[in-house]
């Protein structure tokens, strides 16, 4: 079963805990070349966890992790990772050219230093989200939704195969989104990239990805964004969560809080 | 100025000061960015403790200092990592039980001898010529191994989620850290003592992120900061006759507060 072209991701009855508690259970996921699939689910849902699995800086209990055919850890350099807002130190004293160059920082591995090569491609990949003339600002002074665009190319600089996305869309506009959707479209197909986004709102997600996984504990429900919409289906997932994770216009039931 | 810098004993304390500047600006720059400010104080006041074991058995202090200083800060980073504990509880114990050890073999080793005034807060006017080379050689090992790991210790202290999904070995940075910071401590203890080198590993960190938003600068006001507090203070001591650790600490302090002149 192992080794199927294509697969990028592969994880079989993957369970994790944190402190003893179940985080994640009886996870089967996978993920081909050239996919891209959204994970939505509520707060503490494992939707995070679930991507640290992926990058192997979550240890799990029992099942199987696989990325490209090889340990998480082995795969490392074909990942871009963008975490979720708030890991990083507020006041940090960098520019937005030197977050980009740490994209490369695994490849460039121990010893080597950003020279001119990396630098022209940061400024490149700094163009393609439309930041290129923020370069040298103060990483700190730029907006919320300007440092994720940041996030963005600085997992994108080092030409990764699977881009794992945690909440990219966090205080972006809506403008900045589409492109954002465009720029992935792009890279999907110019590069066979696979990407996993995770979301809060199935609504705002479902129509630009080919599949979705709704997440809480389990895999409630992974196939074709139109049934993870169902009514019936995020109710069996989230139970009272559900007004949370939908803000489709359509839905007439639900608001926006 | 010129008669200050004749006598013998003012230049090797000039000498000594520029050499645990430069490697007490670079530290400061990462306990700063990394919020080791209180590791920093711990795994300085456990140098006490490392100090009394040589009076005990009658060896060099100086080395019992840093083989106990470096075991202590790897024992703190690994028990905050592994314990149930928060990180500043177990600083909290092992920096007054080592301190309090200290003291207490001190008090056994009826040496009277023991200058323990000068080891809390510096001696510089006595500097020898092997704490220079002792300083020089460690302070040289100090500022090779940051450096090497320099970019690695830069984005894991930017972002620990990132460095870990980059497959930096974060935990080993940590000790290292930990280790890096135990050796500056003995360096530093001679001019300006257990006390205020804990002080100094902070304060030209702080001051430079106070004036910037750029690393590389951080890294040259940090250098500046500790190399103006350092020489200002030893003049200022020689001149008026003070305490030589506690002038250069009050100087480093004022350029702290002098930086908020600038608006941030
Ligand atoms: N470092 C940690 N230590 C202990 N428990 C953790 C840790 N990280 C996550 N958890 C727990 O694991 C569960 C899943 O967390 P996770 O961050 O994966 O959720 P999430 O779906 O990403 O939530 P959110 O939408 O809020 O980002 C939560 O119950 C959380 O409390
Ligand atoms: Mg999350």
């Amino acid at each position: 079963m192992n080794g199927e072209a294509g697969r990028v991701v592969e994880l079989r009855d993957v369970l994790v805990r944190y402190d003893g508690n179940v985080v994640l259970e009886d996870i089967d996921f996978d993920l081909s070349a050239g996919e891209i699939v959204a994970v939505v689910g509520p707060n503490g849902g494992g939707k995070s966890t679930l991507l640290k699995v992926i990058l192997g800086i979550k240890n799990i209990e029992k099942g199987t992790v696989r990325v490209l055919g090889k340990p998480p850890s082995e795969a490392r350099n074909d990942m871009g990772f963008l975490p979720q807002i708030s890991t990083y130190k507020r006041s940090f004293p960098v520019t937005v050219l030197d977050v980009v160059l740490m994209g490369m920082y695994g490849r460039l591995g121990l010893f080597r230093r950003p020279k001119r090569r990396e630098r022209e491609k940061a400024m490149d990949t700094l163009g393609q989200v439309d930041m290129a003339q923020l370069a040298s600002r103060p990483f700190k002074d730029l907006s919320g939704g300007q440092q994720q665009r940041v996030g963005i190319a600085r997992a994108l600089v080092s030409e990764p195969r699977l881009l794992l996305l945690d909440e990219p869309s966090t205080g972006v506009d809506v403008v900045a989104q589409e492109s954002f959707y465009r720029l992935l479209e792009k890279f999907r197909g110019e590069k066979g990239i696979s990407v996993v986004i995770v979301s809060h709102d199935v609504g705002m997600i479902a129509p630009v990805v080919d599949r979705v996984a709704l997440l809480n504990r389990n895999i409630h429900y992974y196939g074709e964004p139109t049934g993870a919409l169902a009514p019936a289906m995020l109710e069996k997932a989230f139970g009272a969560h559900v007004r949370l994770l939908v803000h489709d216009e359509h839905c007439l039931t639900c608001s926006r809080r | 100025m010129s008669g200050m810098l004749g006598l013998g004993f003012m230049q090797k304390a000039f000498l000594a000061g520029a050499i645990i500047s430069i490697v007490l600006s670079l530290m400061s720059f990462f306990v700063v960015l990394r919020g080791m400010s209180f590791i920093g104080v711990g795994i300085a006041h456990s140098a006490l403790g490392g100090i009394a074991l040589g009076v005990l058995a009658g060896v060099d202090p100086r080395w019992t200092a840093i083989v106990f200083c470096v075991a202590v800060a790897n024992l703190i980073t690994y028990t905050s990592r592994k314990g149930a504990l928060q990180e500043d509880a177990v600083i909290g114990i092992f920096f007054s039980l080592t301190m309090a050890a200290g003291i207490i073999l001190i008090g056994l080793s009826k040496a009277y001898s023991v200058d323990l005034f000068g080891y809390l807060f510096g001696n510089i006017l006595a500097v020898s010529n092997e704490d220079l080379w002792l300083a020089a050689g460690v302070g040289l090992l100090v500022l090779a191994s940051a450096g090497v790991f320099f970019k690695e210790l830069l984005m894991d202290s930017f972002d620990r989620e990132l460095a870990l999904a980059s497959g930096i070995p974060v935990k080993s940075l940590d000790h290292l850290m930990a280790s890096l910071i135990a050796l500056t401590v003995v360096i530093s203890v001679k001019l300006v003592g257990i006390v205020l080198a804990s002080a100094l590993l902070v304060i030209p960190g702080a001051t430079a992120l106070r004036l910037t938003a750029r690393w590389q600068r951080m890294l040259g006001i940090s250098l500046v900061a500790a190399l103006l507090a350092t020489f200002g203070g030893l003049s200022l001591a020689y001149f008026f006759d003070l305490a030589p650790g506690a002038s250069i600490a009050v100087v480093s302090s004022a350029l702290f507060f002098l930086s908020f002149l600038r608006k941030s």
